[in-house]
């Protein structure tokens, strides 16, 4: 009995289902940025609902691609590992290579400098000088003259940097709350 | 295969459960939690199907609903006891979750530390920029947090003007 339940729950498939699984999980995952990479939109702060349900529907498309039908615990967790694994690497991939980082997740764009807006960056990025002032004015600063740079990140913020730092903006992202 | 019980079933699937979570959390533990903070769109698709390449590895595609009520039971039972451990023992917390790292100290960028973090210099420009800095030199601390935001500490004010 003990020996059939420990069978079930640590099951494996059976000769090399596991390194079909891994192989089948690396080409969906390269797949996966190449297609992300062709649709334009690269980071999560530009990201409206539809886009999110997208990504969802994504990867549940491509979940028999990975797994097939195999039910086993260690077929899912080594799908698991080497998208981790393959993730892992081309981060750190980005933070090697600067022309890698540019051509997936693009580079941020200097939009005024020393109290001027730069029109040609602004009309390439489609941003307003409406919108680099509601920037500003996030910011508590009323007049370009104030604002050393401003520049829209990657992110899609605009981020601000004042002649005379008083504003100390952070990221915001918090820690969720713990029980009791 | 022999029937079983219901019970037995449940018990199979409430451990099965358990283990694809734990090891999920040993694998982002390993391979970059940390870029939370940071997530671009490609790091979510990579959650994503994370999530579906478990999914079997749960349910064995099975569809009944006693098997789902047990490994949705079995994934909040082990984060509730998570919680609850790491109350109880903050240091095992720090292990598990990794300690905050430090970027930039006094003006000067650790390149060790980026390095092996994989914090790329437009991620690192970008914080010092949205703490309102232009360069890592008016920085007097830049830390990676566990939840992967990076912090900035501005040296004072007349330093920066000077800067």
């Amino acid at each position: 009995m003990l020996e059939d339940w420990l069978g079930q729950v640590f099951s494996y498939p059976g000769g090399d289902g596991l390194l079909i699984i891994a192989g089948k999980t690396a080409v969906i995952y390269l797949f996966l940025v190449a297609g992300l990479r062709l649709f334009g939109k690269r980071e999560l702060g530009q990201m409206n609902i539809y886009d999110l349900v997208l990504i969802i529907v994504l990867a549940n498309s491509v979940q028999n691609a990975m797994v097939g039908n195999d039910t086993t615990l260690a077929g899912g967790i080594v799908a698991a590992f080497t998208l981790l694994l393959l993730n892992r690497i081309t981060t750190l991939a980005m933070a090697r290579w600067s022309s890698m980082e540019r051509y997936l997740v693009g580079q941020a764009t200097l939009l005024s400098s020393e109290g001027k807006l730069l029109p040609e960056n602004l009309k390439r990025e489609g941003i307003t000088p409406e919108q680099v002032m509601a920037a500003l004015r996030e910011h508590g600063l009323e007049r370009l003259d104030q604002v050393r740079i401003a520049v829209l990140e990657v992110d899609g913020t605009i981020s601000v940097v004042p002649y005379e730092a008083t504003i100390h903006r952070s990221r915001r992202h918090y820690r969720a709350l713990r029980l009791p | 295969m022999a029937q079983h019980s219901l019970l037995f079933d449940c018990s199979v699937f409430f451990a099965r459960s358990a283990m694809v979570a734990l090891c999920v959390l040993i694998g982002f533990r390993l391979f970059g939690k940390r870029q939370l903070g940071q997530m671009n769109i490609y790091d979510l698709a990579m959650i994503m199907a994370v999530a579906n390449a478990v999914q079997n590895a749960m349910t064995a595609g099975r569809g009944e609903l006693a098997i789902g009520l047990a490994c949705v039971g079995s994934l909040l039972t082990v984060g509730r006891i998570l919680t609850t451990v790491f109350l109880h023992y903050p240091k095992l917390e720090s292990q598990l979750l990794g300690t905050p790292t430090l970027l930039i100290e006094n003006g000067r960028v650790i390149r060790t530390n980026i390095r092996r973090e994989g914090i790329t210099e437009q991620q690192l420009l970008t914080a010092l920029r949205e703490h309102g800095l232009e360069t890592p030199a008016q920085a007097r601390l830049g830390i990676l947090e566990v939840d992967g935001s990076l912090s900035v500490v501005p040296k004072d004010l007349d330093q920066k003007s000077r800067a």
